[in-house]
């Protein structure tokens, strides 16, 4: 069985990426129902562009309309609703009862049931698969035993995370954000209160004059775990990250789609073939989460978090006639760097900078502003949607 | 309204009767996660029998999240409390919603998460799954409570209303982790009480307890309800407290202020500074923007 590869998408450009780049379904959400407010930037016109561009490639686009309501905060849910199925999404992921009762009221969209709940038994499944839920995005605190032994317990869909952020806690359970912050994680506006600085006391006293103390998890990454979650019959992988960058939706879905054709094909590599790889995203530290067993001291992130690695320059949004592309700045880059190009589809490639212009054409020695648009001769054959990365 | 409060041991049901409770709670063994009061589920039967005989009623709580290879024990367990005659079962997760309807006894759930019960289509998504009721988010206002319950009159409505409540549960270990990465770090069965300080947060010490389903994280102040008892008893079935990292002479006042509001200030004269009202007027709202 070839499970479906699911990738995040915080904008248009991101899922156009995500599946030009590999993933055989998106997930997107809108500003108002999802847990990711601030990455979540889809109008339903863009989502209805998106579903046409996925279709268009024979593929997929779910709608994230994953927040945990308050009675406030479901008022326009069923015109958004009736909004998404005219858009023409694939699924609806949900994560409240009334966001699934309504979506299976109002629409013909299946539903898939967020891991918000937490779901970790084939019970818990069989119970929101009588609910109306086709599949079940199952709890990331669990091992591949258990995985396999739900698997053949329910025949309910199920999704697995197998890349990117982890919560502390169980997803959906955590009021922390809320305490300590005034931020309510269900509702979008998790404070990451668990990557905070801790020490640890005992009867009182501090074990630490530092506060040292670990509640962040190291992110996922399952990539030799993929072969197993194949064969177990897992319906579809999914990848964490709709605030992360271009460049980690284009590799991550790259690497984890290459990985399950090569396992379908036989022909898998060494896995530091695929890690060499996955490396060239912003990935934070990572570790292989539950998949294993129960997490140890080795999951966990004692010394802070690591600066992200600031060599990503941009994708091309176009090519111009004389063979420059557009590019909007995520890093500085000067005349002489090495670029090692991405293209969806086909081998990386490097070439040198060997001009370098700002938007109106002016020439610049270097450009160190985010958000900048440069120009960048490339390579005959450049395409768009290339990732481009400073190497030198 | 219900008072709802656990029983550590037998010895304990004068007292806690003579205190004000109406139900005793208790967690069962082998699905607890940082729970009051455990006792192993063939312990039930006799509490039962003794709670009666005082005029009470007794609860048996599933707090821990269920995974795959505790459901034959949690099918057994389910059965062998409600075969001891308890009056509820109260369960924080959807797993045991299907083992009680599997069993015939969904009737007699409680379904209590922690979270996600939090707004008014909830209760009725449970009571048409026939469960007896629903214990709402720890995260919401009066004003929503209120409006839930109101709007739910088919279903038991309830609320944690008093003591420490859990910030978050995780099935990592948090502090068997942190030894092994010390080297020479404490260790969670040491017997000792530990707490976490936040740095931006000093003196502020929130609890934390690891036990055999991970770890949990409580808020370092005590809700308190006397303020708003009268609208919730108004509105709710059940007001469940907790009384972990509080002495007994502590909680035992505390239940007597919820039966005697007249004492609720002498309660909070003496233990005020250790009090808040949780999210019942905070209701959090703020952005990813927003500042720290």
């Amino acid at each position: 069985m070839k499970p479906e590869l699911v990738a995040p998408a915080g904008d248009l450009e991101h899922l156009r990426i995500a599946l030009l780049f590999g993933a055989d379904a998106v997930y997107v959400g809108g500003a108002e129902f999802s847990l990711r407010a601030r990455a979540s930037n889809f109008t339903l016109d863009d989502i209805a562009e998106g579903v046409r561009f996925a279709h268009g490639l024979g593929k997929k686009v779910y709608a994230a309309v994953n927040v945990i309501p308050t009675d406030d905060d479901a008022t326009g849910l069923d015109m958004y609703l009736a909004g998404l199925a005219k858009a023409g999404v694939d699924a609806v992921i949900a994560s409240s009862p009334v966001v699934l009762d309504r979506t299976l009221a109002l629409t013909d969209l299946p539903v898939h049931l967020s891991t918000q709940q937490s779901v970790a038994s084939s019970a818990a499944a069989e119970f929101w698969r009588s609910a109306g839920a086709m599949r079940i995005v199952l709890a990331r605190e669990l091992s591949l035993a258990e995985l396999r032994a739900i698997r053949n317990n329910t025949s309910v869909g199920l999704e697995v995370f197998v890349h990117g952020g982890m919560c502390a806690s169980y997803a959906g359970r955590c009021t922390i954000s809320n305490y300590l912050a005034d931020r309510d994680a269900n509702r979008g506006g998790c404070a990451h209160s668990c990557r905070w600085k801790y020490r640890l006391l005992s009867d009182g006293i501090p074990v630490s004059d530092r506060f040292d103390f670990s509640l962040a998890a190291k992110d996922l990454e399952a990539l030799d775990y993929v072969p197993a979650l194949a064969d177990a019959g897992i319906d579809a992988l999914k990848i964490e990250g709709r605030m992360k960058s271009a460049n980690y939706v284009a590799v991550t879905s790259r690497v984890y789609r290459a990985v399950i054709d090569d396992h379908r094909k036989g022909t898998l590599k060494p896995w530091d073939t695929y890690r060499d790889e996955l490396a060239k995203a912003e990935n934070r530290p990572a570790a292989d989460g539950f998949l294993g067993g129960i997490t140890s001291a080795r999951h966990q992130l004692y010394e802070g978090i690591p600066p992200p690695r600031q060599d990503f320059l941009g994708h091309v949004a176009s090519i111009d006639g004389s063979g420059r592309a557009r590019i909007t700045l995520r890093n500085p880059v000067a005349l002489g760097d090495t670029i090692e190009m991405t293209p969806p589809g086909a081998p990386n490639s490097r070439f040198a900078v060997e001009g370098l212009f700002d938007g109106t054409g002016f020439p610049l020695s270097s450009a160190r502003r985010t958000g900048e648009i440069v120009m960048i001769p490339v390579p005959q054959g450049t395409v768009q949607y290339a990732m481009l990365r400073k190497v030198n | 309204m219900r008072l709802v409060t656990p029983i550590r041991n037998d010895a304990e049901i004068d007292a806690l009767k003579a205190a004000g409770a109406d139900v005793l709670v208790a967690a069962v063994a082998g699905f607890s996660a940082a729970a009051d009061a455990v006792r192993p589920a063939a312990a039930f039967a006799p509490l039962v029998l003794a709670a009666q005989a005082a005029g009470l009623e007794v609860y048996a709580a599933f707090t821990a999240p269920v995974h795959e290879d505790m459901l034959r024990g949690l099918a057994e367990a389910m059965k062998t409390v409600a075969d001891a005659g308890v009056a509820a079962i109260v369960a924080a997760d959807s797993a045991c919603i299907r083992v009680a309807q599997d069993l015939g006894i969904a009737g007699r759930l409680i379904y209590q998460p922690g979270t996600f019960n939090s707004n008014r289509y909830d209760p009725a998504f449970f009571r048409s799954r026939g469960l007896k009721g629903v214990t709402l988010s720890r995260e919401i206002t009066l004003a929503q409570i209120v409006a839930i319950a109101e709007n739910n009159p088919g279903i038991e409505i309830s609320l944690v209303g008093h003591g420490h409540l859990p910030m978050f549960h995780s099935r990592r270990r948090f502090l068997s982790d942190d030894a092994e990465h010390r080297g020479n770090g404490v260790r969670p069965a040491d017997g000792s009480r530990f707490a976490l300080e936040e740095e931006k947060r000093p003196g502020r010490h929130f609890p934390v307890v690891e036990d055999e389903s991970g770890t949990t994280l409580f808020r370092d102040r005590m809700l308190v309800s006397f303020a708003e008892l009268p609208v919730l008893a108004a509105c709710l079935s059940d007001f469940f407290l907790l009384r972990r990292f509080t002495d007994d002479a502590v909680f035992f006042a505390a239940i007597a202020a919820y039966r005697d509001p007249s004492r609720a200030a002498a309660f909070l004269a003496a233990y005020g500074t250790r009090c808040d009202s949780g999210f019942y007027h905070r209701k959090t709202t703020l952005a990813k923007e927003d500042r720290r």
